[in-house]
């Protein structure tokens, strides 16, 4: 974005340094992307507990707001005016930093996702890698809530959501191997670009190891082992509460966000669909939202694995699934 | 290996199930509520210890009546229905007449004030009180127990013991407005009578010598003396109303003149012709329409009929004209119907002293054929039916069997198969008709195509119970009251509130004490009957009338009527009701107690409480209870010399 001419002409006549002006910037479009998420955040959590309760043939938050939409705004309230618990035996700073890192970590990831052409924070060319590797640094967030805690329930569970987190990770890049096959580049906006056939309908081994292992990654029931409530109290976030517990959340549904966003990106053709191209991103965002529906409608229909059955799926079913699907990509494309 | 895959599909199909699984409740209506229109799980007469809200003549409050105010009457009837205070008799009457309320004065010895209270809803008290089909009855929910109160024999009762009495003061005529009625049926009589209450000119015009429409033509004189049905109408017509007889509208004074001289006219002439039967030689002579018949026979012109008499219809007419016929000197007397007994439209009790008095019932047959030798009735040809598939009002099609004909032997054929409007005076006059002859009318103002113009009685209703002609009256006097004040017909009136028939089990009341069995009126016996045309049904004694009042339960008026019910019902035998004795007429509670050490708070009491003053307190713990809200003694418990009522 600093390659602009105009820009530099600007600073230069105004006397204003560079860096100055690429933290400018950069503040600029972090702020955006934080308003568009405190905002997606909202939507999707009155959409969960809506979704939820329409499963459960119950009818959800209906007092505050509309229809009960502004129900988070009364739990944020909540959340800040509530006594900030810290536990005497924790870890202080520890304690303190691993909301920091779960958010920031949640946060990068949408660094390089495109919200519709040109709409993009920075369109890397391996966009594909940073967005698999960066959102995993969360899983150092766990482990620090589950560490810093000093608690047996948190720490175990944050060894568990850590387990299963990097077991998930290997299944999840090989079946996008696939795809960086066909399409020959790890740039998000090139892979949308190419994509004259949804991914989903050239890839469909792929989609299905990649949906599943994302479900895991996100600690999402029927993966929840992390914060499993019947088991371990409420997991690695046992000891928080207050707006530190409200960072857990925030991250927890911006990386379902993301996550939902990489998928329309790679499988469900990104933004294209009829109309003129100012629609685009609203294209986007209903194959994102379809998406997190479905992630929704998945996580209150089915119960809980047990972590041997997760360590299972993952390594002996998910893995040999991606291998195969390479194998068969290279032998199709060969051919 | 092919097991492997197939655990592997059985696993991504079970998956998909369960989530086509969840997705369809989102269709489903929510198991949960909101919580400000939470409802309670447990039903209102539920739990907590029983209590009594009052005991009937303790003096607190008394039963309320339902006296008839014109244009708030319905309001009043429908409002109480929602409450839940609305007895059932009250409602299952379409005229809604207290029944309640003039049963209770009764009951208390107050016999000319139950013949006020009567005579705000029901005009003809004493011709009713013969003839009515009685549906309160139905709905007494004394049924629920053992056997309904003779709700009608009491109103005859309670206007035969006044009958020696003067009739009420004219009313003053405050109002300048004048209506014309024409017919002087139930119908046409209570709507003078509404409308001479509020002080309007009214004058009713009646083609036959006397007052009374159908109860004068149509009922033999051994069910309803004449000279009963004279006192009943000179009584509305001391109200102030002028009774024009012997005035057929259309013949003697066209209604254009009605219309132009009066400021409003109803129209209330109800059905006095008979449907002809369309069979081959009806028009010989020896076929007598049965209500040509009856009304001949009413003004004592003893028609000459027959030996051997054929009446054709399954109705009350046909049972009337049958009876009539007996009495008239026919030896054998048939009744052609071409259904079951089980679809006959009669009433029960008609049908029943119809067959006591000797009529021969030829059920399943249709006539088909009058024979005719020189111009004279010689048989009647009819045909067997059977029945076929049940049709739109719900009773099974007869069909013809071809081949059964055979042939009745009589000399007289009285066809009763139903009754149709007579608009003959309406020539000329600009009201709308329907294409089957019948007025064009509003349905809830009653209003015909002219505005000054309206319709009450069996134009309206159709034909029916005298009891619906009144209603419908009522419903016309409200319309005209309100056109002639200028107001709108329809703003702010609620409709007449129709009754629902209640369906009681039967109960077997053999086993019932003899105490609390329905009272009879005594009856004149069988063989002095048919030699003349002396009422059969004799009427209460002063003793029994007052001993049946006393059998009512005095439902929904949450004062116990000491019928010890709760006590009958009560699995654990908490309840300890003590009355003043045994007998109906001696059910002043002395004392109630409810065993809260035995009691279960089934709730059971409660719901058999026909006076709805049990109810479960809803109090769960015990220590809530004073003793007075269980206990009653004698000095609370004054049923006859207290009891303070108003109407």
């Amino acid at each position: 974005m600093l390659s602009s001419a105009e820009l530099l002409n600007f600073a230069n006549s105004h006397g204003i340094p560079l860096w100055a002006m690429d933290a400018f910037i950069a503040a600029l479009i972090a702020l955006g992307l934080f308003a568009a998420m405190g905002l997606g955040f909202m939507v999707q959590v009155y959409m969960e507990r809506k979704v939820s309760a329409g499963l459960q043939l119950r009818y959800g938050p209906i007092y505050v707001g509309p229809k009960g939409s502004l129900q988070l705004v009364a739990d944020a309230l909540k959340f800040i005016t509530k006594e900030d618990v810290f536990p005497s035996s924790a870890e202080p700073w520890i304690f303190r930093l691993a909301p920091v890192v779960m958010f920031a970590a949640a946060f990068l990831g949408l660094l390089v996702l495109p919200f519709g052409p040109g709409l993009v924070a920075k369109d890397l060319n391996v966009g594909l890698i940073y967005v698999l590797a960066i959102p995993s640094i969360g899983v150092a967030g766990v482990i620090m809530a589950g560490f810093g805690s000093k608690n047996r329930y948190a720490i175990l569970g944050s060894l568990r959501a850590a387990a299963q987190m990097i077991s998930y990770e290997v299944p999840r890049s090989l079946s996008l191997i696939g795809i960086i096959m066909i399409a020959g580049t790890m740039r998000l906006s090139s892979i949308v670009d190419g994509q004259g056939i949804w991914y989903i309908f050239l890839q469909p081994l792929g989609f299905l190891v990649f949906f599943v292992a994302t479900m895991a990654e996100l600690n999402r029931t029927p993966f929840d082992l992390a914060e499993s409530e019947s088991e371990y109290v409420n997991g690695y976030h046992t000891e928080y509460s207050g707006m530190r517990f409200g960072f857990f959340f925030f991250a927890e549904y911006m990386s379902l966000f993301a996550a939902a966003l990489l998928t329309a990106v790679l499988f469900l053709g990104g933004w294209h669909g009829p109309g003129p191209v100012i629609l685009a991103p609203v294209w986007l965002l209903i194959k994102v939202f379809g998406v997190i529906y479905v992630l929704m409608w998945v996580r209150w229909t089915f119960p809980r694995f047990r972590i041997d059955q997760v360590m299972d799926l993952g390594w002996k079913v998910l893995l040999p699934m991606a291998l195969v699907n390479i194998l068969v990509t290279g032998i199709i494309m060969s051919v | 290996m092919a097991g492997q895959i197939s655990n592997f599909i059985d696993g991504w199909k079970s998956m998909f199930v369960g989530l086509g699984i969840t997705i369809k409740r989102r269709r489903m209506s929510k198991a949960t509520y909101f919580y400000p229109y939470e409802k309670p799980t447990l039903p209102d007469r539920w739990r907590g210890a029983p209590m009594l809200k009052g005991v009937m003549g303790d003096g607190s409050t008394g039963t309320e009546k339902f006296p008839n105010v014109l244009g708030e009457f319905n309001a009043t009837i429908e409002s109480r229905k929602k409450e839940g205070k609305l007895p059932q008799c009250v409602y299952s009457c379409p005229a809604h007449v207290d029944a309640r309320g003039y049963v209770e004065l009764i009951a208390e010895g107050r016999f000319k004030e139950s013949l006020d209270l009567i005579r705000e809803r029901c005009t003809l008290p004493a011709a009713i009180g013969r003839v009515c089909t009685r549906p309160c009855e139905e709905g007494c929910r004394r049924n629920y127990f053992d056997e309904p109160i003779s709700v009608r024999d009491l109103k005859r009762f309670a206007a035969d013991t006044c009958m020696n009495m003067s009739h009420p003061d004219p009313i003053p005529k405050t109002k300048d407005k004048k209506i014309a009625i024409i017919g002087g049926g139930p119908a046409g009589l209570t709507a003078a009578q509404d409308l001479a209450k509020q002080g309007y000119y009214v004058t009713v015009y009646d083609k036959n010598p006397q007052g009374g429409g159908t109860l004068l033509t149509g009922i033999p004189k051994y069910r309803l003396p004449k000279n009963v049905l004279k006192w009943d109408v000179d009584a509305v017509c001391a109200l102030g109303v002028d009774l024009k007889t012997n005035v057929e509208v259309g013949k003697d004074i066209p209604l254009i003149k009605l219309i132009d001289s009066y400021d409003a006219v109803l129209i209330a002439t109800g059905l006095p012709a008979g449907y002809t039967l369309g069979i081959e030689g009806e028009d010989a002579e020896g076929v007598w329409p049965c209500l040509e018949l009856l009304k001949q026979m009413n003004f004592d012109n003893h028609p000459k009929i027959g030996k051997k008499v054929a009446v054709v219809g399954g109705g009350n007419v046909a049972m009337d004209g049958a009876r009539t016929s007996l009495r008239l000197g026919a030896e054998e007397v048939h009744l052609v119907y071409r259904r079951g007994r089980a679809e006959m439209p009669a009433r029960y009790e008609e049908i029943h002293e119809s067959e006591e008095e000797g009529i021969i019932f030829e059920l399943l047959t249709n006539p088909t054929r009058v024979i005719v030798k020189g111009g004279k009735v010689a048989g009647l040809e009819c045909v067997k039916m059977g029945l076929g598939e049940p049709d739109a009002s719900g009773r099974r099609r007869p069909e013809p069997i071809p081949g059964s004909e055979f042939i009745l032997d009589v000399d007289t054929v009285i066809p009763a198969i139903g009754q149709k409007m007579d608009l003959s005076f309406l020539e000329g006059i600009d009201i709308k008709l329907s294409d089957r002859g019948a007025i064009i009318y509003d349905k809830l103002t009653l209003q015909t195509s002219n505005p000054k113009v309206f319709t009450a009685g069996e134009v309206v209703t159709g034909a029916g119970a005298a009891i619906q002609a009144i209603a419908s009256g009522h419903e016309a006097a409200e319309s005209l009251d309100r056109f002639l004040r200028g107001v709108d017909l329809k703003e702010g009136r609620t409709p007449q509130v129709m009754p629902k028939l209640y369906n009681y089990p039967r109960v077997p009341v053999e086993w019932i004490e003899p105490e609390r069995r329905r009272a009879h009126m005594k009856a004149i016996p069988l063989e002095k009957r048919l030699k003349g045309f002396t009422e059969v049904e004799l009427g209460f004694t002063e003793e029994e009338a007052v001993r049946e009042a006393n059998r009512c339960l005095v439902c929904d008026n949450e004062n116990c009527s000491g019928c010890a019910m709760c006590a009958r019902t009560c699995p654990m035998h908490s309840i300890e009701v003590e009355r003043t004795g045994p007998q109906e007429t001696e059910r002043k509670v002395l004392k109630y107690n409810v065993d809260l050490t035995k009691c279960l708070f089934c709730g059971q009491c409660a719901e058999v409480c026909p006076t709805k003053a049990l109810v479960m307190s809803k109090d769960y713990e015990n220590s809530e209870y004073s003793k007075e809200k269980l206990f009653y003694d004698i000095e609370r418990v004054l049923r006859r010399d207290s009891a303070k009522i108003e109407l």
